[in-house]
């Protein structure tokens, strides 16, 4: 059998195709249809054939929906792919973030290496005024120490067990610190001290350098202020009634505290607020040096800008530059600035004061710079060489 | 366009329209296969007179559609190659030799049978088989009232249904429509022997397109998808159509029934009967019941 005309029975394979394709004439689709019906051999033929077709039209469909189906893949793919780009953005976003706070840390740890000899050589008291210091207590020793002792037992009753020793730092800070738990009535307060006949204590955990800060007001005895000038005393008594006001607060580093923070029974009061704040300055620069009076508190930052604010802290303005250097110590100092030794130094001035301002402080600020020379202010404002 | 082509007294085509030869020639681009314009004639000549331009035997009219209806470019494409146009056997395996090999094997089901189908075809349509020393190419069968690619379609159907059958006659016969046996007949055989006739007249009565539908779907078991492909329809057009054909071939068997002189309800009960019990073979009854319909074949 063939593709040529069937002479039997069967149409041939141009009139099954025709007729599956649909271009037969009426008369002889019938004819061929007619066949089919009665013949299940080209039935199947033409059958198989249209089957044939679908396959062969599919074909490019099928190709065209490869096509799509490729896109889609590549597209599912990057889909697939998005999670470990995510993951390894993610891990590099950290390494970065890591790096850049490993290199601020080492920066400022560095910075702090730098600053913090010079501070602490700046902090320690000058040999004759720490003569004088020394020799004061001595002659008090004998009668304060039977009210240091108990002052002691008080202390030991009443506060917290004092922490392990720690870091410079940390014992400067406690010895900060040690003033605001005077007001509450507890052994070492200066007033009670003074009534008292003795002399303030520091806790055991403070270091030699911290007491002294601590001790700097009390160092005056009853005697030394009965031979004080006038100027000198007021400024004696004006410490003596404001103990808190009076502290000096020469606040280590920022880093310092992160690294070792004291416990919070040591943190008294309204020193543990004050470290707890950190002091933005406006230079965004970190402070490398406070001290406050009251609540007048000067800052210096990393590049030697002074900056005074007025309300503890809670806003900065910059002090015109009246020094020479770069100014890496801030701190607070005992006794009557030159302007308010010229002040108390005027009866008329300190009748006329007294009754109607509070009395100028007797502490005034004074900055160091990198050569060590030294200016001192009492409003912050205006500085004087010392 | 009238009178494109003569017919002779005897129904033969005497000519084409010189002018619709003209355009035809122009369209198929017929040249480019080395065709000359006489051959290109006689070729157009040929198929009409083999199909009498479509129309029944003895009707002879000049039909300028019949040929505008060709695939002409197939067909002068089919006989270059025939001819042995070195170009229009490169432009056919380009063409047509995928989409063969590929129709093949969706015939075949397989691979392996599909690629060899093809390669039989292909060796037989490039002329390696001859006939009484004469080379012979199945391609100057095709007339061009098709596609190109469905008249191969259709050639690599019938030589895969060819052999498929031949094979399947070597094997053992099964007694494929044997009778259920112990099939008790709760029917009264006069009733069964009326709801026979009964049901020989109502199929008798069909037209061809509702054999087809019938043979197709019940005898052949094809889907109504592949019956609605061969007819041309939509699958639901199928499908209505093949359930209005039993609703009605039920009611004619009622009818007939009833025309027997069987009541209503005996008629419905009869048509309840197990049609094992039925002495109807519709595999041959819906096989022969049109064998006349197709006037190009002979006695088997």
């Amino acid at each position: 059998m063939n593709a040529h005309p069937q002479p039997g029975m069967h149409p041939d394979a141009e009139a099954l195709s025709a007729f599956a394709e649909q271009a037969l004439g009426g008369r002889e689709r019938e004819l061929v249809l007619g066949h089919l019906a009665v013949c299940p051999r080209c039935r199947q033929i033409v059958a198989l054939a249209a089957e044939a077709a679908d396959v062969e039209f599919a074909a490019p469909a099928q190709a065209e929906a490869s096509r799509k189906a490729t896109r889609i893949a590549w597209w599912r793919n990057w889909r697939i792919t998005w999670a470990p780009v995510a993951a390894l953005a993610c891990v590099v976003t950290l390494a970065v973030m890591v790096h850049v706070r490993r290199v601020e840390r080492e920066t400022e740890s560095a910075r702090t290496a730098q600053v913090l000899p010079q501070q602490q050589a700046l902090a320690a008291p000058e040999p004759r005024q720490r003569q004088a210091e020394m020799a004061a207590p001595t002659a008090a020793a004998p009668a304060a120490t039977p009210h240091r002792e108990s002052a002691e037992q008080a202390a030991s009753l009443k506060e917290p067990p004092p922490p392990s020793p720690q870091s410079v730092a940390i014992a400067a800070f406690s010895a900060q610190t040690a003033t605001a738990p005077s007001n509450t009535g507890a052994g070492g307060t200066l007033g009670s001290a003074r009534e008292g006949g003795g002399e303030p204590t520091a806790p055991p955990s403070m270091s030699t350098e911290a007491a002294a800060w601590r001790q700097q007001p009390a160092a005056v005895s009853a005697e030394q202020a009965q031979a004080m000038p006038a100027n000198e005393r007021r400024a004696w008594k004006m410490a003596a009634a404001r103990p808190a006001d009076t502290a000096a607060q020469p606040v280590p580093m920022a880093p310092a505290f992160k690294s070792a923070p004291a416990p919070a029974s040591e943190l008294h009061g309204l020193f543990a607020a004050r470290v707890a704040r950190p002091a933005p300055l406006p230079s965004g620069k970190a402070a490398v040096s406070t001290a406050s009076i009251g609540r007048k508190e000067m800052a210096v930052d990393s590049t030697g800008a002074v900056f005074l604010s007025l309300d503890d802290g809670a806003h900065w303005s910059p002090v015109a530059r009246q020094w020479s250097g770069q100014v890496v110590h801030v701190a607070t100092k005992p006794g009557a600035s030159p302007m308010a030794a010229a002040v108390f130094a005027s009866p008329e001035a300190e009748d006329k004061a007294a009754p109607l301002a509070p009395p100028t402080p007797a502490v005034t600020f004074e900055i160091s710079n990198d050569k060590g020379q030294r200016w001192t202010s009492a409003d912050g404002h205006v500085w004087t060489p010392e | 366009m009238a009178g494109a082509a003569a017919a002779g007294p005897g129904g033969g085509v005497v000519a084409v329209d010189a002018s619709l030869l003209d355009e035809l020639w122009r369209e198929c681009a017929a040249s480019a296969w080395g065709l000359e314009r006489a051959e290109f004639e006689r070729i157009l000549l040929g198929v009409a007179a083999a199909q009498n331009f479509g129309l029944a035997e003895g009707a002879a009219a000049g039909h300028a559609e019949f040929y505008r209806g060709l695939r002409l470019d197939d067909l002068v494409l089919a006989r270059a190659c025939a001819g042995g146009h070195e170009r229009a056997w490169e432009h056919f395996v380009a063409a047509y030799r995928g989409p063969l090999t590929r129709a093949a094997i969706a015939i075949a089901g397989s691979e392996t049978l599909g690629r060899e189908l093809a390669d039989q075809l292909y060796a037989e349509l490039y002329g390696l088989t001859a006939r009484d020393g004469k080379r012979r190419c199945p391609l100057e069968s095709y007339r061009g009232r098709g596609s190109l690619m469905g008249w191969l379609r259709t050639t690599l159907a019938q030589r895969h249904v060819d052999r498929y059958r031949r094979t399947r006659r070597e094997e053992p016969l099964e007694d494929v429509d044997a009778a259920a046996p112990g099939a008790a007949a709760e029917t009264p055989a006069a009733e069964l022997d009326a709801l026979g006739r009964a049901v020989e007249a109502a199929i008798a009565g069909r037209d061809a397109e509702e054999h087809f539908l019938l043979a197709a779907y019940y005898l052949d078991g094809q889907t109504l998808l592949q019956i609605a492909r061969v007819l041309g329809v939509h699958e639901a057009t199928a499908s209505r159509k093949l359930h209005r054909v039993l609703g009605e071939l039920r009611k004619q068997v009622l009818r007939h029934l009833e025309g027997q002189g069987l009541s209503r309800r005996a008629a419905q009960e009869a048509l309840g009967a197990d049609p094992r019990d039925l002495d109807v073979n519709l595999k041959k009854l819906l096989q022969q019941s049109q064998v006349d319909s197709f006037p190009e074949k002979a006695a088997e």
